[in-house]
């Protein structure tokens, strides 16, 4: 999709069509711009960049408060319709995805038709649009989507890649960040035709084998990943929640009220994927973004959010927070096994196990923390922009 | 200029048709206001309700309504200012 985020809010309010937009956690100085409209990105705005910065590049921006239903529906209406085309459908991202067409292509009149067919029913459905690549692989397809933006339709095959890749940059291929950029410049490889002649021995020699062989077979256009289903995906490998505080704090009770909040929430997601957990990451980003994380192996298996809370509590114990005010909390659990409920020998353990399904149950009639401990009545968490626990958070 | 946020309880007119909802007017502060544009529609669920999002334009402003299926209330949610 085209600047997601940011177009949605233009169709939603068509005052805002044509203006430079950047959806963030609201007006406030701290947030960040997670989408820029394109009107936006001609001035300069780019995703990630400090509010305060977007607003002194572009004094006319419009800074939009996100609301995740919206975004979170819509690309759940998305996938429903791709799952019209194939089954393969891989989410990337809230705002990407994957689709193997290669055994349904047929039926449907060919891939660009598939194509233009998808575009066509966005546009109806929503008013937005986006840009489709075509390609042999995702690879290629995703090089083929960033190519032509907004509203675009770019087939890459196999015999475009020699004279393309002279061409583009090798930041533009996925999976290429800023720091293997770095260390390729260093290389004097810049273009991805440059990759392109790279001997493969050089790149493993730089960067190990997994890596390097994967830049080498990237700078052949070639990449052997399949699409991957949602039901087809890993189970998670660990699960948690992240909260940028409304304002920094040198108070350890402000962050334990916090912790205690998502220790709840990442409590309230465990049990609702049948999951368990026994290591506790404990993470604190300060004011000037340096940070504190920490880890404990616990002694047995938890999915209540006062046990994982606890857990934290003790990492956080004799934590000298040395003048630093606390900026972001955040709290995840690893070492996860599923559909354990064994039945306990401690009456209190069963009792609460009772407890916290009534709760559950509860909660998943009437909301989110309709039931909740009384010390959380003082905090509230207020919805995040840009992470969004799509296939899930904090995983691998 | 942020949107301002209303919830309050309003009378609206709509069509059910084919599974889709239409708003065609709805009553706030004693004011008819006519649907001339739905702009977005979406959905999310609170607990066992579902609650159906609208982005109506009168022609002048821009309203956020919302629909609790559960309940069968309809709410004037935002307005949009800018």
């Amino acid at each position: 999709m085209n600047a997601f985020f940011a177009a949605v809010e233009q169709r939603v309010n068509p005052r805002l069509r044509g203006k430079p937009v950047a959806v963030g956690g609201g007006i406030s100085k701290r947030t960040v711009v997670a989408a820029a409209s394109y009107e936006a990105k001609a001035l300069g705005v780019k995703t990630g960049m400090p509010s305060w910065e977007a607003k002194k590049i572009c004094p006319g921006l419009i800074m939009v408060a996100g609301d995740m239903s919206k975004y979170v529906y819509t690309s759940k209406v998305l996938i429903k319709m791709f799952n019209n085309y194939t089954d393969l459908v891989e989410a990337f991202s809230i705002d990407e995805a994957f689709l193997d067409v290669t055994g349904t292509r047929a039926r449907f009149g060919g891939e660009v038709k598939i194509a233009r067919d998808i575009k066509k029913r966005i546009m109806e459905r929503f008013g937005l649009t986006c840009t489709v690549g075509i390609g042999p692989n995702k690879l290629l397809a995703k090089l083929a989507g960033e190519l032509r933006k907004p509203d675009g339709l770019v087939v890459i095959d196999f015999e475009d890649v020699p004279e393309m890749f002279e061409r583009i940059p090798v930041s533009e291929l996925c999976g290429v960040g800023r720091k293997i950029e770095g260390y390729l410049a260093e290389m004097g490889i810049r273009t991805c035709g440059e990759l392109r002649r790279c001997p493969g021995r050089i790149l493993v020699g730089r960067f190990g084998a997994a890596l390097g062989e994967s830049l080498y077979m990237m700078g052949q256009g070639k990449d052997l990943s399949p699409v991957v289903p949602g039901w087809r995906e890993e189970e998670a490998k660990s699960m948690g929640h992240s909260y940028t505080l409304p304002k920094d704090t040198f108070d350890l009770d402000i962050v334990k009220n916090y912790l205690l909040h998502l220790s709840e929430q990442t409590g309230r997601r465990l049990r609702r994927h049948g999951c368990r957990g026994k290591t506790v990451h404990l993470y604190l980003r300060y004011s000037d973004f340096t940070g504190f994380s920490k880890q404990k192996k616990m002694e047995d298996y938890m999915d209540d959010g006062w046990d994982i809370y606890s857990s934290a509590v003790r990492i956080l114990e004799g934590l000298d927070l040395r003048g630093k005010a606390v900026r972001l909390v955040g709290i995840c659990l690893s070492s996860l096994i599923k559909n354990l409920d064994q039945i306990s020998l401690l009456e209190d353990k069963e009792s609460k196990k009772k407890v916290l399904r009534a709760i559950d149950e509860v909660n998943d009639r009437f909301g989110e923390f309709t039931v909740v401990r009384g010390s959380l009545l003082n905090t509230e968490l207020h919805e995040k922009i840009g992470m969004v626990p799509f296939r899930s958070s904090l995983r691998r | 200029m942020p949107p301002a946020n209303i919830n309050k309880s309003i009378q609206v007119g709509a069509i059910f048709r084919s599974g889709a909802i239409h708003p065609k007017w709805f009553i706030w502060d004693g004011r008819r206001y006519g649907v001339k544009e739905v702009n977005y529609t979406w959905r999310m669920s609170k607990g066992l309700a579902e609650i159906h999002f609208f982005s109506v334009s009168d022609g002048i402003n821009s309203f956020e309504l919302s629909f609790n299926s559960r309940e069968m209330t309809w709410h004037l949610t935002k307005v949009h200012s800018q």
